[in-house]
């Protein structure tokens, strides 16, 4: 695919979720953003949590990886296997529940709304890495996979792979917040 | 592991206020009058009971955290006929419109936490604050519409086409209740839920 259009499609995935999060769940109360629909099941925060937990290990890494200097930047990009492989675990449409790694697990966490605001600062974070982005050679092999580091994702892979993972709890938390109003059951 | 202790929960009637204060007519003048009127506050452990057939209940409660099953009681099986769950308020209707005697059972299938208010404050604010009539007729409009929609799953002769709807209605459900007790409200065996599932 061109490199240029990959890129574009994620810095407009990432302004919509800056956008649903700045609309819909900042302006909630911290007692309805702590709602958990179950024990084990996570309250609005404790996903973006999740997600800030994740941004805390992959963006400084995408910002390492793109100060070092590259040759010139090829037009065309495609994904690795574990590229692939990882982006479809996490992409919302699927329904196949993962297994959290325990340390990304924000359940029964003390959560206040800052979680918010460092969402919304990673995604500012992700736009300008997005805009760096542009210059580089979107297939060099240059992000060690969190839970498995001699393994090693393209820049182009963990780009998308952080987007289309905070676009999966995203949704989480949309389905959390549909559930905030009072009804009654006769 | 305690679900009410831990982490920054809200108390019942604070959470009770935030919710109350996302429907748009309702002043924060509103709100401090009714939430104090919400005095009982009720736990309940795994198969407790908040209402028995023949109990009288006068309150309405409000469930902070937990599950709840409302079933009839027949000769040969407990019938699901709804469920309760956190933000949503449950009583036994008839008992609690009417002062009949319930029919129904209430029992919490995890632990529970609710508050209740007494029949006679809630009626008291109901007339004395023409917002919370308002709350109250839109509150009783969506659940008359529920139980159409209820009315028509019930009507239908295919399992399949009653789990269709349940699902598209109320997705969330199927994180919450044990499949036995859906089984019973969708009127199919577990194996049939199942099988389709």
């Amino acid at each position: 695919m061109n490199s240029r259009a990959f890129l574009e499609a994620l810095h407009g995935r990432v302004q919509a979720l800056h956008t649903t999060v700045s609309t819909d769940f900042a302006p909630l109360e911290a007692a309805l953003l702590n709602v958990k629909p179950s024990p084990t099941s996570w309250s609005i925060l404790e996903c973006l949590e999740h997600l800030n937990r994740y941004a805390r290990y992959y963006l400084p890494q995408l910002a390492k990886a793109l100060a070092q200097p590259a040759g010139p930047a090829p037009t065309d990009f495609s994904h690795s296997w574990l590229g692939r492989k990882s982006i479809e675990a996490v992409r919302p449409e699927n329904q196949k529940k993962q297994k959290t790694l325990a340390r990304m697990n924000p359940n029964q966490s003390q959560l206040s709304p800052a979680t918010i605001a460092e969402f919304l600062a990673h995604q500012q974070q992700l736009l300008a890495l997005l805009a760096q982005a542009k210059t580089t050679d979107l297939s060099r092999k240059a992000i060690p996979v969190e839970f498995f580091r001699l393994l090693k994702l393209s820049i182009g892979d963990a780009l998308e792979f952080v987007v289309a993972h905070q676009e999966r709890h995203v949704l989480q938390a949309e389905r959390v917040r549909q559930q905030l109003h009072l009804e009654l059951r006769v | 592991m305690s679900l009410i202790s831990a982490t920054p929960a809200a108390a019942a009637p604070e959470l009770l206020a935030a919710l109350l204060r996302q429907v748009p007519f309702l002043t924060e003048e509103d709100i401090a009058a009714f939430v104090p009127l919400w005095h009982k506050s009720v736990r309940l452990q795994r198969g407790d009971f908040l209402i028995r057939p023949g109990q009288v209940e006068h309150h309405l409660y409000f469930v902070r955290a937990g599950t709840l099953r409302i079933f009839y009681p027949s000769q040969t099986e407990e019938i699901c006929v709804g469920f309760a769950y956190g933000n949503t308020l449950v009583c036994s209707f008839p008992s609690f419109v009417a002062g009949q005697p319930s029919e129904y059972s209430i029992q919490a299938l995890r632990k529970s936490e609710l508050i209740g208010i007494s029949r006679a404050d809630f009626s008291a604010i109901v007339e004395a604050r023409p917002n919370f009539a308002r709350f109250w007729r839109l509150e009783l409009e969506r659940a008359v519409m529920g139980r159409i929609e209820r009315e028509i799953d019930l009507l239908l002769p295919e399992p399949e086409r009653r789990l269709a709807r349940l699902l598209a209605r109320s997705p969330h459900l199927f994180q919450l209740v044990p499949k036995k007790y859906i089984a019973s409200y969708l009127r199919m065996t577990p194996e049939t839920l199942s099988r389709l599932r």
